[in-house]
């Protein structure tokens, strides 16, 4: 048994921050959280002076997929040789030693949803993973966790130069729908012919039984558009990604209730795609009741600024609980593990991040990080 | 409730001065030839100006060639495969263009959005309005027609790539191969045998049904004859884009087209098969009784100038009723959504357009626009 | 300008040694006339009291306007990759002034900004020092030179010199040859004139210095090997493995562009990239600037740098010299900009908080004394 003493205590439950109050851990779960003197433990630690939260959920990233510091070589986000690739499963191309997850550790970012790359239209499953672990077996926490999808650029860009289909956002969508209507026509003929399973097919199948969604990387209001089109035409479960001229549309997102996955705020230079881009968006979508998290994309941005991202949300008129939420419990339940994961309460599992000063100062340096009861980082 | 008085207005068939219009929810619900004011209203006074039906132009690629948006950012042409029946001009109709703005504030408020010319067969157009906004909330039909391309385009962008088409024999080839698919396809899907479906074989299966016309892109007379044949073969419906030659063959035209989508003469001829480019040719087909619309084909000219481009028709011959009908109830009656919009008549869309000037007079300018009833200019 | 400004109130970072408190500061002329007690009669007052004062902040490394925000590559004009050699081109040929990254810069608190060619030539052109309004303050501010993976990068695939570090190194060295064998010619041919090496004459006359791009140490120690066999002044941008040569940096003189230290490292030569270089220049001695190579990070990366620098045990007081009158120096313009003196230019920031805080926001930043940007809600924020 551990106890934390908490000299200030943000459980993400709700907006309360609580003052001296222990919080218990037997094995890899949280089992009370209670003020008064601490109970005896084989572990005590005191962090009464200073900031105790669950640690960090990142719900964007392409972590140990597109490894560190290596080059580009060893870059095995997309598999560009056909633009839909839905039976590529992200963990099969999961590198533990990637230095990405080291920084993860020492960051206090716990679990992250990774995966393929936004060449492909269709890129393939993701997976939910603990940010420790020597073999992709420790550490997957959910699989497949959501279906890797592209509009805009980056797809369109790259097929264009490539001078294949598809070279307009007319084909990304044109080829979506092409795809799907061939997993429809697969499921019949699968009630009657068991000898011709096609995993691509299957992958599809989950999102049009509504088994996982499909988490699409868009930026631009025609692409958000269409996206909408075809999530009446297929009638699917989606999370928007980046979501970059959200703001511009708030009310449609709204009515649909679509979980929105913000950011990064920190992109090199705007192109036309991202003339908008602002952190303003997180704000703005939060405001009118959005579920939003926030992302690093790592390495887009490196993982452990997650916490800056939401420092700039928080600037850019988020509220403050929001954009906490959104890199704990909100950004642990838009991928899929929140009933186990994101705040610190009776029955969860011990992810906590103890920071020396608030979450949002700039010197605020993570003392410990505990995943699932266990210490991995702490400050030497 | 709104009510517009005064003024000489188009209703899109004829001409009353000094009557009123009546738009409430969005609607006109009454068109009176002489005035007649209800108190609780808002009356807008139109002493001196010229209403008309909100323009129509039947062929633009807006919002897929973003304006001042630069080489990388064109969606209008998928040329990388001959034949895309499938493909959606509006999933790519960019709202930030800034072309949408302009145009509605020249008082043009409903277009068709259309694929390129690159492909033979080419893919979906829609009729939006020209509001702010998501495009597929604008909607006014989805599927209004599928892009046919005969002539020098096509084999100018796979030819090179030494793909067919490389002759306008293997593009007639190519679309002929396509609707030959298609019916089978439908041959299948009606006896349930073996049957899958096909995103690509149901756009054009839907033409084999005539639930919308091929808008055939053609210059030249031997083109536009390609397409003739091509609809005689297959039974379907026709309506010819450009129509550049069009008075060589308006005999072969009269009575199985649809109508002519004639556009843009506002250029120089840049290819032999455009060489006949002439606003005459309007009001030379329209005299044969061809429904004709005249169209910016924007971005090639802009879409902001539609009413001046009926000027230039009107210039050349083309009768004064005839060049307005060419830019309101004519280009809604070859898209199909004549109930919707194109006139100024009770029951349809308050898209309404008010000119401080006749419309053919250069120094006109819309003071107000109205889509949907509500003020836009 | 005749008008005369008071700014009253605040803690005001001087960056001069104090911090002063409940001061008033007058400008007059776009210039820091003083800083009293008391605010005159007849002045335009800006009231900040219980906000904070600072220099207005100075990124020695970026190509704002050179590659252009919003548009695609029909603004991309900072890296001309058809001769790895062209001291010749001047940024100031390619900047957009009506670029939106100018405003993003005044919104942000950023006051001046040093624009210099990419790093895909090994000799990439002149840079120009200007404020976030355009004047230009020092033109030409340097040569951009660059070593390490870029050019040979760019240039291998070319099947051209160089494609290893011995070629951009040689391609460096021939330069600087060819460039005193000219200046020796000159004394006889009055008339002989070359406008590339007329550019690289300035480094020997010690007009402007050399600002070499270069992350890995042994990348480092080359530039500072080369530059020092010909007595040329040198300035390293990046110095991402900075620490690990630090002693030499110091014992040399060599003063660093540090950053941007918030990238993705997907370059074999960023590995070893760490906030914790600016601790080591802190105690070795190496003057340092940080720097967010804008738009390679957003502008407003440039305290957010020196924001995370202090997770990592750099002192309050370095970290915000760093951001202000440190680049001034390097840019040789510490007469005119960098900190709040009697004298200088009127480029002042007033802040809410802390401007090393993530969460601060500039209420008005003001450059030659003129208000270039005043905030007016969540709005008018540029991030």
């Amino acid at each position: 048994m551990k106890v934390i003493r908490a000299g200030t205590l943000l459980t993400m439950r709700n907006n309360k921050v609580l003052e001296d109050v222990n919080i218990i851990i037997e094995g890899d779960k949280i089992i009370e959280v209670k003020g008064g003197p601490p109970p005896d433990a084989d572990e005590v630690i005191d962090a009464r002076d200073h900031y105790v939260m669950p640690s960090f959920y990142d719900a964007h990233t392409h972590i140990g997929v597109a490894e560190e510091g290596a080059g580009f070589d060893y870059y095995d986000i997309n598999e560009a040789t056909d633009p839909s690739t839905p039976g590529l499963q992200g963990k099969d191309a999961i590198y533990p030693g990637d230095i990405g997850f080291k920084d993860a550790q020492a960051a206090g970012v716990s679990v992250c949803i990774t995966g393929p790359g936004s060449s492909n239209v269709i890129g393939g499953l993701q997976a939910v993973i603990r940010t420790k672990g020597n073999t992709v077996e420790e550490m997957i926490i959910k699989e497949p966790a959501g279906l890797k999808m592209s509009f805009g650029r980056n797809p369109q860009f790259y097929w264009r130069e490539q001078k294949k289909f598809p070279s307009t956002r007319m084909g990304v969508s044109a080829l979506i729908r092409e795809y799907f209507e061939k997993a429809r026509n697969y499921r019949k003929k699968k009630e009657k012919d068991k000898t011709g399973v096609d995993p691509n097919m299957e992958a599809l199948l989950l999102v049009l039984d509504r088994k996982i969604p499909a988490r699409i990387h868009v930026a631009n209001m025609e692409d958000i558009s269409t996206i909408f089109e075809l999530q009446d035409e297929y009638n699917i479960d989606i999370t928007l990604e980046h979501v970059t001229e959200g703001h511009l549309i708030v009310d449609e997102i709204v009515k649909r209730d679509i979980p929105c996955v913000v950011g990064p705020f920190f992109v090199a230079g705007k192109s036309i795609q991202t003339r908008f881009l602002t952190a303003r968006t997180a704000a703005i979508l939060s405001e009118k009741g959005v579920r939003v998290a926030l992302m690093t994309d790592h390495p887009a941005i490196p993982i452990h600024f997650i916490r800056h991202q939401a420092a700039l949300a928080y600037k850019a008129g988020m509220d403050k609980f929001k954009a906490l939420e959104a890199i704990t419990s909100q950004a642990a339940e838009i991928i899929g593990i929140g009933d186990q994961y994101g705040t610190i309460e009776e029955g969860k599992k011990a992810n906590i991040v103890i920071l020396s000063d608030g979450p949002f100062k700039a010197s605020s340096r993570v003392l410990y990080h505990i995943m699932e009861g266990e210490i991995v980082w702490k400050e030497s | 409730m709104k009510i517009l008085v005064g003024g000489m207005i188009f209703t899109g068939k004829e001409f009353i001065e000094g009557g009123a219009i009546y738009i409430e929810n969005g609607k006109i619900i009454k068109v009176l030839k002489r005035k007649y004011l209800r108190n609780e209203a808002e009356i807008i006074d139109c002493s001196g100006k010229y209403i008309l039906p909100g323009l129509i132009d039947a062929h633009t690629h807006i919002g897929l060639y973003e304006e001042g948006a630069g080489r990388d950012y064109t969606d209008g042409n998928e040329m990388t495969k001959p034949v895309t029946p499938h493909l959606y001009a509006i999933d790519a109709v960019s709202p930030h263009d800034v072309a949408i703005k302009r145009a509605r504030e020249n008082g043009v408020t409903s277009v068709f959005v259309t694929p390129g010319s690159a492909n033979p067969i080419g893919g979906i157009g829609s009729v939006i309005k020209l509001k702010d906004g998501l495009p597929h909330k604008n909607v006014v039909k989805k599927e209004a027609g599928v892009k046919f391309a005969f002539g020098e385009n096509p084999k100018f962008v796979y030819g090179p790539q030494k793909k067919m088409p490389m002759t306008r024999m293997a593009i007639a080839a190519l679309i002929r191969e396509s609707l030959y698919k298609a019916k089978y396809y439908g041959e299948k899907k009606k006896r349930k045998r073996d049957f899958e479906t096909d995103v690509e074989m149901e756009a054009l299966l839907k033409l084999l049904r005539r639930e919308f016309p091929v808008r055939a892109h053609a210059h030249r007379h031997d083109d536009i004859m390609t397409a003739l044949r091509i609809k005689e073969e297959f039974g379907v419906d026709l309506v010819i884009e450009h129509c550049t030659s069009g008075a060589k063959v308006k005999d072969h035209l009269k009575g199985k087209v649809i109508g002519c989508v004639v556009g843009p003469a506002f250029g120089v001829s840049t290819k032999p098969e455009s060489r006949d480019i002439s606003f005459e040719t309007p009001g030379i087909l329209a005299k044969e009784g061809i429904l004709v619309a005249i169209t910016s084909d924007h971005p090639v000219t802009p879409l902001k100038y539609l009413n001046i481009y009926a000027a230039m028709a009107f210039k050349e011959g083309m009768e004064e009723i005839e060049a307005l009908k060419a830019i309101t109830i004519n280009p809604a009656k070859i898209l199909g959504v004549e109930k919707r919009i194109g006139s100024i008549e009770k029951g349809k869309d308050a898209d309404i357009v008010v000119f401080n000037r006749h419309p053919f007079d250069l120094l006109a300018r819309a003071e107000m626009v109205f889509i949907d009833g509500e003020r836009v200019k | 300008m005749e008008r005369i400004i008071a700014i009253k109130g605040g803690t005001v970072y001087t960056m001069e040694g104090k911090v002063l408190k409940d001061k008033v500061i007058v400008i007059k002329d776009g210039k820091i006339k003083e800083i009293i007690n008391n605010i005159p009669e007849n002045v335009t007052v800006i009231d900040a009291q219980g906000k904070f004062i600072y220099p207005g902040l100075i990124d020695i490394h970026t190509h704002a306007g050179l590659w252009e925000e919003g548009i695609g590559r029909e603004g991309y004009d900072g890296n001309e990759y058809t001769d790895p050699v062209t001291p010749h081109l001047r940024a100031l040929d390619g900047i957009n002034f009506l670029d939106r990254g100018f405003e993003e810069a005044k919104a942000n608190g950023i006051t001046t900004v040093n624009i210099m060619p990419g790093s895909a030539n090994v000799i990439g052109g002149q840079g120009v020092a200007v404020k976030t309004t355009g004047e230009i303050l020092l033109n030409p501010s340097g040569i951009k030179m660059a070593l390490g993976e870029n050019p040979r990068r760019v240039y291998r695939a070319q099947n051209r010199m160089p494609s290893t570090r011995m070629g951009s190194a040689f391609l460096m060295r021939k330069a600087l040859i060819e460039t005193q064998n000219y200046i020796k010619k000159k004394e006889k041919d009055k008339y002989l004139f070359d406008l590339k090496y007329e550019a690289l004459s300035g480094l020997f006359e010690g007009k402007y210095p050399a600002r070499i791009h270069a992350h890995r140490q042994d990348d480092i120690v080359t530039a500072i090997r080369i530059m020092g066999e010909f007595n040329i002044k040198a300035v390293i941008e990046h110095s991402t493995e900075g620490h690990l040569v630090a002693d030499f940096l110091s014992k040399k003189g060599i003063p660093c562009a540090l950053g941007p230290i918030i990238t993705t490292r997907v370059k074999q030569e960023l590995k070893f990239r760490t906030p914790e270089t600016a601790k080591v220049y802190e105690e070795k001695g190496v003057l340092f600037a940080f720097t967010t190579d804008y738009p390679v990070i957003p502008i407003y990366g440039l305290q957010l740098s020196a924001s995370i620098a202090l997770q990592y045990s750099l002192s309050r007081e370095t970290a915000l010299k760093a951001i202000t009158i440190n680049g001034a120096k390097i840019l040789g313009l510490d007469k005119r900009i960098g900190s709040i003196k009697e004298g200088k230019d009127a480029d002042i920031i007033i802040t809410d908080g802390d401007i090393l805080e993530p969460v601060t926001k500039i209420l008005y930043t003001l450059i030659n004394g003129e208000i270039v940007y005043e905030y007016k809600g969540p709005e008018s924020l540029l991030m």
